[in-house]
């Protein structure tokens, strides 16, 4: 979680969404790209605000890159598969999002992975629905694609 | 992950003027906000999300959820249609080895199916394009003409199995058609359209799952043999409809996938067949190349000579790339090669060991061997192959590497298709060393052992085809 302000003096204080401040130390804060370039063009004593980030996902942010820091290489694994378990499918789109937004290089492989384990069995209107895509084909198209779906997989009888 | 990182940290500075906007006035930068993404969203593979890391995922699902993902949406279908996906696969080390499997049906049409060996789900491929070369077949004498030549030089028993009825060519488009696979493609090469051999090219793109035509041969060939060097397809030998019928082709040509172009390659010398006793025999028995198979990095190719109602094996030869010249096999490989049939897949090299299966004259004793190039020999490695089905197809087997493990393909008691995984137990050498010490007490080997102490077998996947024959085989990795 956000470090006390009184732990580090030169801590980056950041803003979310949702009005929460978090002080970060400057290890933290530099593991995500989108901040590190903010610290390089203004004053760190600057409070930055996440238009894009609420607190919960920042949080987890915070959360990861901790415990990953204090975590022996052997049990990174182990710490990893905790840390997503404990998200629901959810909290995960949410927390990708906020991932490629703050570019957390950390993250940037395990979340793409999480997600597409959890996924690869879903439906497409499930995925639609999921991720908030709109379906932007005619019926036409739609309906020239599930021929072509059909045929794949309809086995051998017709011709 | 170094370009998509590039690629990122080009877009922040999309993000940085929204920064610069910050002001005490949160209303109004909102709004601006949303207006500029609100165009951006659209376009994106998944809202708020950067499209590189909508790729991360995508590029990570299984490629069987592929056909029906081009559903999603219209960016989904143009992704996962593009060739940038499938290099994000190959970078994230997703890609994923199918079997491409090529069979002919009771109207002796033929059609691909395709196997994700772990999902174990078949897909269909588009048809072939039922296109006649207008100007390749007006080129054909008459056919009887042609049937005589076939029966006269007799190619292989399989050319008449192909011919099973008089109006086989008109109603068979590609048949005697060369297969290959190359650069994540697949190839259909020459074969005959109604009385002439086709020099014609169709490739299949599995990522855009649609067939065109590329450049075609040189040569018109039917039943030619394709084999991959450095990513190059290379086909050699085959027939072709000469002025006096059917001629068999010592010539080779290889194609550049990237950029599309025939090159020509030396001709087989058949150096054997030019050391027959008379001119007599020189001239009647024709030379054909009965296979073909890369292997170290050279093209083997055995060969034999036919002349109704001979036949008779004449080793084979060697083609090497970087010498740009065939050499004579050893005369181990040459003469124990022990595939022999016209048109069927019956060698492959898994794991750098070349095998070849010997498909032996009685349904009982199909064996597998593997070539020892130390002793130049080839030894037994599978004893008995099962098979359940008396089929008189052409190619009752086929064999393929994938996964790393040599499999077979064949049919089962119910016609079932099934592909089967060879897990060798023990190493072939150390057993087949202690075994095989001539070919003569491997025949005494009782061959109940070899076949349960050396393989394990595992039904990799079946299907039932209605009467479908087997014809080829190959395997693609995207």
């Amino acid at each position: 979680m956000a470090e006390k302000a009184s732990e580090s003096s030169n801590s980056i204080s950041l803003n979310t969404v949702d009005g929460k401040i978090f002080k970060v130390s400057p290890t933290i804060a530099n593991q995500m790209q989108t901040i590190q370039s903010l610290i390089k063009a203004y004053d760190s004593s600057r409070v930055i605000s996440l238009p894009h980030v609420n607190a919960f996902h920042l949080s987890k942010i915070i959360e990861y890159l901790e415990g990953k820091s204090a975590t022996t290489v052997s049990a990174v694994k182990e710490f990893e598969a905790q840390f997503m378990k404990d998200l629901s499918l959810k909290q995960l789109k949410g927390l990708l999002i906020a991932v490629g937004y703050l570019k957390v290089n950390e993250l940037l492989e395990l979340m793409p992975k999480t997600v597409a384990k959890l996924i690869e069995n879903k439906s497409v209107e499930f995925l639609r629905k999921f991720f908030g895509i709109v379906n932007d084909f005619t019926p036409s198209e739609e309906a020239k694609i599930r021929e072509e779906i059909a045929w794949a997989f309809d086995g051998v009888d017709e011709d | 992950m170094g370009s998509f990182f590039s690629v990122a940290s080009t877009k922040s500075k999309s993000y940085r003027s929204e920064w610069n906007e910050i002001s005490p006035n949160e209303a109004c930068k909102r709004q601006r906000v949303s207006a500029t993404t609100f165009v951006e969203e659209s376009s994106r593979l998944i809202p708020h999300l950067p499209d590189e890391l909508s790729l991360q995922i995508i590029a990570r699902l299984p490629r069987i959820r592929y056909l029906n993902l081009r559903l999603v949406s219209r960016k989904w279908k143009l992704t996962i249609t593009s060739s940038e996906l499938y290099k994000v696969r190959k970078e994230l080390g997703t890609i994923e080895e199918w079997l491409y499997l090529l069979i002919k049906d009771e109207d002796s049409k033929l059609h691909w199916h395709s196997l994700d060996p772990r999902s174990q789900v078949w897909e269909r491929l588009p048809p072939m394009p039922s296109f006649v070369d207008e100007e390749e077949s007006r080129k054909g004498s008459s056919r009887v003409w042609m049937w005589n030549m076939v029966e006269g030089i007799r190619i292989a028993e399989v050319i008449r199995g192909f011919l099973g009825r008089k109006d086989a060519f008109d109603e068979m488009p590609f048949c005697g058609c060369a297969i290959g696979a190359v650069a994540g493609c697949l190839y259909v090469l020459g074969g005959f359209s109604k009385t002439s051999t086709m020099r014609c090219v169709w490739k299949f793109d599995p990522i855009q799952s649609t067939w065109s035509k590329v450049t075609s041969m040189s040569n018109g060939r039917a039943y030619c043999k394709t084999g991959i060097l450095d990513n190059k397809l290379y086909v050699v030998g085959g027939v072709s409809q000469g002025q006096a019928g059917l001629i068999p082709l010592q010539s080779a040509e290889v194609f550049d996938p990237s950029t599309e172009t025939w090159s020509n390659v030396p001709s087989m010398p058949f150096s054997r067949a030019q050391v027959l006793p008379t001119p007599f025999l020189a001239d009647m028995l024709k030379p054909i190349a009965t296979g073909l198979t890369s292997y170290m990095g050279r093209l083997c190719v055995p060969q034999s000579l036919y002349a109704w109602p001979f036949f008779v094996d004449v080793g084979g030869e060697i083609y090497d790339p970087e010498t740009n010249t065939w050499i004579e096999m050893p005369s181990g490989m040459g003469e124990g090669w022990p595939a022999r049939q016209a048109g069927t897949k019956l060698s492959v090299v898994v794991d750098g060991e070349l095998y070849a299966l010997d498909p032996s004259s009685s349904i009982e004793s199909g064996k597998i061997k593997v070539y020892d190039q130390g002793e130049d020999a080839w030894k037994v490695v599978i004893g008995k192959v099962p098979i359940y089905y008396a089929s008189d197809s052409d190619s009752p087997y086929l064999l393929a590497g994938f996964h790393g493990k040599l499999h077979v393909i064949t049919k089962d008691i119910n016609h079932d298709i099934v592909v089967l995984r060879a897990d060798l137990r023990n190493n072939w050498d150390s057993s087949a060393s202690t075994t095989t010490l001539s070919n003569n007490s491997l025949n005494e080997f009782p061959e109940s052992t070899v076949d349960s102490d050396a393989v394990v077998w595992k039904v990799v996947a079946s299907r039932y085809f209605e009467q479908a024959e087997l014809v080829s085989c190959q395997v693609i990795d995207i």
